[in-house]
């Protein structure tokens, strides 16, 4: 803390409560790391705790409606046996790979798991898709500023530019997201635009991207990992195809181990879908 | 330092028994500050389902030795909710508290109690003079922007900026005390 000047104080404050402007986000990321810190939670804490104290001096709190709790047990089941399904696939197919690597896309695996409400094309050709037949994914790194840069001259240079927003399935941290995927095929250049997406903990977790492009395989490309920082703000992330990407008929994010996997049962988070 | 563990620290080990001690105790902490944000009571259910689950997924960030589990869990919901509003593009404040206020009781649920973080930190808060203190509370109780809160109080906006960064770091000193102390949750 010694090394937070007022200017970092005044940006971490005003963050905590909720009156940080883009320029000042950026601002901050550079007084954070010019005081080598990755980030600090210090003044959030600190609004939470008084919002606390004076909720405990004037108010009390109000009675949970019926049938809360049964709807965050059942979330809370979803969240927790969808983690361990990912576990023991992803368990399986390491040990897999290390056993014949080259030969896992003649293998059949096991079928997406899919509980969403995606009730259009995608959702179909994913229900062929038995199985992603990748790379575990390599880390995209956001780039918040150079990344919206790029983002924006890519959509206004290359108009064959597609924009495809994303379709949210009905899981309920995930409900509120929006955004859209930019990709060009001609550059092989595209970028992920993400507003409200909950943070992971990359010790625990990363989300990986997909791409579904059945001109070049029935298989899902491998869009590779990447992490959201706390706050819910717009983020940018470039793509990283492993392979060439002819035509995508879809995006899609899973929540993986961290690193990735090579075979995912899902859930599909949020997915794009061409027209 | 107490030894005992948390329900975070638990559900980040995988104890599934914990996630249910979590929902029954801090539910009503969140459904109270969902309630204060955002009026439509379904919203704010499925913003507080929203909380859970970022809950869920970083319960292993839960650092006993900067905070207290209540206070951990109030900040986690404050971001959600703060993000919430802005993503449908209106300030926190903008929802006028009156009309949820009548849903606030004393009974019911007993998630905000006065736990010895929430007692010390009253007690800084109370040692502020009345201007700074009315300005943290409007702030981080009732939600309104620096703007408002300079044109009701007629301070210069810097000076509601500066009330807020030594309040805040203020609470956030003692919160770091409390929690070496152990007394923290």
């Amino acid at each position: 803390m010694n090394a937070m000047n007022d200017e970092l104080l005044d940006l971490l404050a005003e963050r905590a409560l909720g009156a940080l402007s883009a320029d000042d986000e950026r601002r901050l990321g550079e007084l954070l790391e010019a005081a080598g810190l990755k980030d600090s939670d210090d003044m959030d804490l600190a609004a939470a705790a008084a919002m606390n104290a004076f909720a405990a001096a004037e108010a009390g709190t109000a009675e949970t409606p019926e049938g809360l709790r049964d709807k965050l047990m059942a979330d809370a089941d979803r969240f927790f046996d969808g983690e361990q399904r990912s576990a023991t696939v992803t368990d399986i197919e390491s040990a897999r790979s290390k056993r014949e690597p080259d030969a896992l896309a003649a293998e059949p695996g096991p079928t997406v798991s899919y509980s969403g409400r995606i009730g259009w094309a995608v959702a179909a050709m994913l229900a062929v898709v038995v199985m992603f037949v990748l790379r575990p994914g390599e880390e995209i790194v956001p780039e918040a500023f150079d990344a919206v840069t790029a983002r924006a001259s890519l959509i206004a240079e290359a108009p064959d530019t597609t924009v495809i927003e994303w379709t949210t399935p009905d899981i309920a941290a995930y409900r509120a997201v929006t955004g859209d995927v930019a990709w060009n095929d001609e550059r092989q250049e595209g970028y992920l635009r993400l507003v409200g997406m909950p943070m992971n903990d990359p010790n625990i977790s990363q989300y990986q991207l997909w791409i579904v492009d059945p001109d070049r395989d029935a298989n899902p490309v491998d869009g590779g990992v990447f992490d959201v920082p706390a706050g819910g703000g717009e983020i940018v992330i470039p793509i990283d195809a492993k392979l060439i990407v002819s035509s995508p008929d879809a995006f899609a994010i899973t929540r993986e181990q961290p690193g990735g996997v090579v075979v995912s049962d899902g859930p599909l988070l949020i997915v794009a879908a061409a027209g | 330092m107490s030894a005992e563990v948390s329900l975070l620290e638990r559900i980040a080990g995988g104890d599934r028994n914990a996630v249910a001690l979590c929902i029954d105790q801090y539910s009503g902490l969140v459904w109270s500050l969902a309630r204060r944000f955002i009026a439509n009571e379904a919203d704010a259910e499925e913003a507080v389902q929203d909380v859970f689950m970022e809950l869920w997924a970083n319960a292993s960030r839960f650092d006993a030795s900067k905070a207290g589990e209540a206070t951990w869990i109030s900040m986690v919901a404050r971001r959600r909710l703060i993000d919430r509003a802005r993503r449908e593009s209106r300030a926190p404040e903008s929802e006028p508290l009156a009309d949820v206020e009548h849903l606030l009781t004393r009974d019911g649920h007993a998630a905000i109690e006065a736990s010895a973080e929430t007692t010390r930190v009253m007690e800084v808060i109370e040692t502020m003079n009345p201007e700074q203190m009315q300005v943290v509370r409007m702030s981080t109780w009732l939600g309104m922007t620096h703007a408002a809160i300079a044109e009701r109080t007629n301070l210069p906006l810097g000076t509601v900026k500066s009330h807020l960064r030594r309040g805040l770091s203020r609470i956030r000193e003692q919160l770091g005390v409390v929690a070496a102390g152990g007394a923290g949750t």
